[in-house]
């Protein structure tokens, strides 16, 4: 008995110790889960393993969102209970100086969005103004599609001047990331908020939802247009009013068809090429086919009226972008690229579309544009050279100057300087007095300086336009 | 003494222990993450992310079954777990996946989704990945993602996706603005080493952030900046983080400077930051200055309301400019209240009439006097009506000679017309124009 029982008592300790030792084992963190040392200045490079089960614990007060990964401060957020994300937004507000509370600001925004989108639009919403900036933009850059209502709340929650400009639109930009995941989604939004000047937006709308149901976005398309106020007189003059909207709409519904379907969408603009409305959106059409598929592009091109085929290539022309090298393996952009397809592919066209394909070359590469203009039949290079786009700035005024005096062929040097006299209807009192400090024959000078056009004044740039009219 | 099968027990126990440690820290490692399996086994993640077809024979099988282009679909907890839960082989592969998709919406959504979400848990990777992408499109897509959403304390990696990329004019701001909030030092030594341009409005931002939190780190850097470099706009802006470090020193330096025209602009940025925390503070400072200086530092408020924005709008609220610009000596304000007092909000004219009633005679109708002389082609009956309360007879209708006695016929009968206008303001300006 005695024995028996010091041998359960002993396998009862055995056991005992077995378990505790694999459960210490077992709960022991890894080295790599126990979070490294904060740096202050430093920036952190996370390369831990992915660990995402460690315990959460939220602290008291605001962490270092600015240092911490990611990914703890996502787990910290998430883990803490509303009233303590309202203790930590407290604090932010409270650093000192402003870079700090900005930096952490944008840090726990970033994160906050993610976790809670509205607590994150109610907490920006009321911030004072100037710190309002840095956690706008936090979220707008950083939010996943989930958090995207939540943002465009917060813009429309600003004086829509005080965050766009006549050329660009802040909220336009969120939205269009938002419809290109869910447009219904979008749509929705912009039922709900009518009353705040969200018209604007339609187009954005349409481009995203035809792409994915061109059919689906037509028709509720049209039933906007048909139901929508009609527009006040002179509308149409104003370029921002809901005539342009109706415009824009067209052209973007055709764009988004075009990435759903390119056979049908082209087939489609094939069949009302003639309608205002399809002949205003060719233009981007064509540019959008192209960067899709040069060779569509150019069977579709070839099936257009005159009219049309040069609207066409505009926007070829459109798509040419400084940015893109002629090596590059993606060269579709490349402005050599797209000038030598149109050439090629329109050789009786393609001069009347060709003004920014030359821009952009000139910005991005003039060495090569002037090294292939060289090596250009006479009638085309002509042409070119007619074309190439010069200015007299009035800061810089030797700027393309100078440019121009790179050109090793003397002929087309010649040729491109005269181009340049002749094209400076802005400060060409300033070209006169680059090219009297040139150091280029007399005569040469003297003849540059001649074909300079006399300066216009406003009042005279006024009345030439009345007479022409 | 202990017993022998005890210290036979106590041998074993010693023996188990380790064994028993080593099996629980070996089952520990082997688990799948609760989050990892709850991704992979939610029905949103699956039914959305498996819906796609078409995948390239040389891709593993083991990610097939994910559509990575439907990420931003799914819950954001879903889309980081199941990028946390994958090798780099395969996120390699989905990111080709993503770049070979055509063109359309879905690419757009997916690739942006896809390298938001990876900046944020392992932007090394995801600056890798984006910088392997070859179509132009797909590229810059991912290089803005990442851009955007790494956090503060990985922004180096997108500074060496910036360099990588070779460009010459890339957008720095962002990068500038958000790194050197953080980490300054580390800012200026990658713009130090960087060959594109770089605009001295980007480093006037480097010096605002710095000089809030180093002001003595970020002055050595900056004298060692080639001339080029120290221009106005990044004196403004070290000389406004300085404020925000140590006021006093920062004013002191300032003032005794002033008449430097490369601080010029300086002296607006700081007597601006005053104005917003505290008006009188920026008073006093304009009337420390010496008095060549106080124009231009007055000019920075007077300019923010009476500017024209083609984007934007005002930081300040032009009923706060006018009433602080009159605490000024008159000089500094006689030619510019009137425009200042023109952008008041018209929906507050009522405030604005009796705070102007309430100011002393001498300053009542010197205001009236600028604001009748503002040019305002829109209102002005407006511009009449303001210059009809001048208290001083003479200087009331010599005003209003002198604005509205040589307009052109034509403009003169449509200010006749104006319904603002009452029968007794008609009668009197027909006697002064007489």
């Amino acid at each position: 008995m005695i024995v028996n029982f010091r041998y359960r008592s002993g396998l009862a300790a055995i056991l005992l110790v077995a378990a505790l030792s694999f459960a210490a084992g077992r709960l022991m963190p890894n080295g790599s889960e126990v979070s490294a040392p904060v740096r202050i200045t430093a920036p952190v490079i996370d390369d831990r393993p992915n660990e995402v089960n460690v315990p959460i614990v939220v602290p008291t007060h605001l962490p270092d969102v600015v240092t911490m990964p990611f990914r703890e401060a996502y787990a910290i957020l998430k883990a803490a209970p509303e009233e303590k994300l309202r203790s930590y937004f407290s604090e932010l507000q409270q650093k000192r100086p402003k870079p700090t509370r900005y930096a952490a600001m944008t840090s726990f925004f970033k994160t906050l969005i993610h976790v809670n989108p509205r607590l994150t639009r109610e907490m920006i919403l009321q911030l004072k103004k100037d710190d309002r900036w840095p956690a706008m933009y936090a979220i707008r850059e950083a939010s996943p599609p989930g958090g995207m209502r939540a943002v465009a709340e917060v813009l429309l929650g600003f004086d829509r001047m005080a965050i766009s400009s006549c050329s660009w639109d802040m909220l336009r930009d969120t939205l269009d990331e938002w419809g290109k995941n869910d447009p219904l989604a979008l749509k929705e939004f912009i039922e709900s908020h009518r009353t705040q000047d969200v018209d604007r937006y339609l187009p954005t709308l349409i481009r995203n939802w035809a792409a994915y149901d061109p059919e689906a976005a037509q028709k509720w398309m049209q039933e906007e247009m048909a139901n929508h106020p009609a527009p006040p007189p002179g509308d149409e003059n104003l370029g921002d009013g809901w005539t342009s909207t109706m415009a824009s709409m067209t052209t973007d519904w055709i764009a988004g068809f075009l990435e759903n379907d390119p056979e049908a969408a082209i087939n489609y603009v094939l069949e009302h090429a003639n309608e205002p409305a399809i002949k205003d959106s060719i233009e981007s059409f064509a540019g959008d086919l192209f960067a899709m598929s040069p060779d569509r592009a150019r069977d579709f091109l070839s099936r257009l009226p005159e009219e049309q085929l040069t609207a066409g290539l505009l926007g070829i022309n459109r798509k040419a972008n400084r940015f893109i090298r002629s090596d590059e393996k993606d060269n579709t952009a490349s402005p050599r690229f797209v000038a030598e397809w149109m050439m090629r592919s329109f050789p009786d066209a393609w001069q009347q579309s060709f003004d920014n394909v030359l821009l952009e070359w000139k910005y991005g590469n003039a060495q090569e544009l002037f090294a292939w203009m060289s090596d250009l039949p006479a009638n085309a290079r002509d042409t070119v050279v007619r074309k190439f786009p010069t200015f007299v700035f009035e800061d810089k005024p030797s700027e393309d100057f100078d440019l121009i005096m790179q050109v090793r062929d003397p002929a087309l040097r010649d040729a491109l300087l005269e181009t340049l006299a002749r094209g400076t209807t802005m400060h060409g009192k300033l070209l006169v007095a680059v090219l009297e400090k040139a150091s280029l024959p007399p005569g040469q000078k003297a003849h540059l300086i001649n074909l300079v056009p006399p300066e216009e004044t406003f009042s005279e740039s006024e009345d030439t336009e009345q007479k022409s009219d | 003494m202990p017993s022998r099968t005890s210290l036979a027990l106590a041998g074993f126990c010693c023996l188990i222990a380790p064994i028993g440690f080593a099996l629980g820290r070996w089952s520990g490692s082997t688990t799948t993450p609760a989050t990892v399996a709850s991704a992979r086994e939610s029905p949103a993640s699956t039914a959305r992310i498996s819906e796609r077809a078409g995948r390239p024979a040389t891709e593993p099988a083991n990610y097939s079954t994910v559509a990575i282009e439907n990420l931003g679909e799914v819950e954001f907890d879903q889309a980081f777990s199941l990028l946390q839960s994958v090798p780099k082989e395969a996120l390699t592969v989905w990111a080709k996946r993503l770049e070979a998709l055509p063109v359309g919406p879905r690419k757009t959504a997916g690739i942006t989704a896809f390298f938001k979400t990876l900046a944020q848990m392992d932007t090394r990777t995801a600056v890798d990945l984006a910088l392997s992408l070859e179509r132009y499109e797909a590229r810059w897509t991912a290089v803005g993602s990442i851009g955007n959403a790494t956090p503060a304390a990985n922004l180096g990696e997108v500074a060496r996706m910036y360099t990588a990329l070779h460009e010459k004019k890339l957008g720095l701001s962002d990068l500038i603005i958000n790194w050197s909030r953080a980490d300054p030092a580390a800012t200026a030594e990658f713009l130090a080493g960087y060959e594109g341009d770089v605009d001295n409005k980007d480093i006037e931002q480097l010096m605002a952030n710095w000089a809030a939190l180093d002001s003595a780190a970020a002055s050595r850097w900056l004298e060692n900046q080639v001339a080029g470099r120290r221009d106005e706009d990044v004196y403004a802006g070290f000389y406004s983080g300085w404020l925000e470090e140590d006021r006093a020193a920062a004013l002191s330096a300032l003032r005794s400077r002033a008449s430097d025209k490369t601080l010029s602009k300086a002296l607006g940025t700081v007597t601006m930051d005053l104005f917003k925390d505290l008006p009188e503070s920026a008073r006093e400072f304009v009337l420390t200055l010496p008095a060549n200086a106080q124009e231009s530092a007055v000019h920075s408020i007077v300019h923010d309301v009476t500017a024209i924005y083609l984007g934007g709008v005002p930081d300040l609220r032009a009923s706060d400019v006018a009433k602080w610009l009159v605490t000024l000596p008159e000089e500094l304000w006689r030619d510019t209240v009137g425009e200042v007092v023109n952008r008041w909000p018209d929906e507050d004219s009522v405030g604005r009439d009796a705070w102007i009633d309430q100011l002393p005679l001498d300053s009542h109708d010197a205001l009236l006097v600028a604001y009748c002389r503002a040019g305002n082609s829109y209102i002005q009956a407006e511009n009449l009506k303001m210059g009809l309360r001048i208290r001083d007879e003479s200087l009331r209708r010599k005003t209003v000679r002198d604005v509205f006695g040589d307009m052109e016929e034509q403009a003169q009968q449509a200010l006749w017309r104006n319904e603002q206008l009452t029968p007794a303001e008609r009668k009197e300006l027909a006697k002064i124009l007489q």
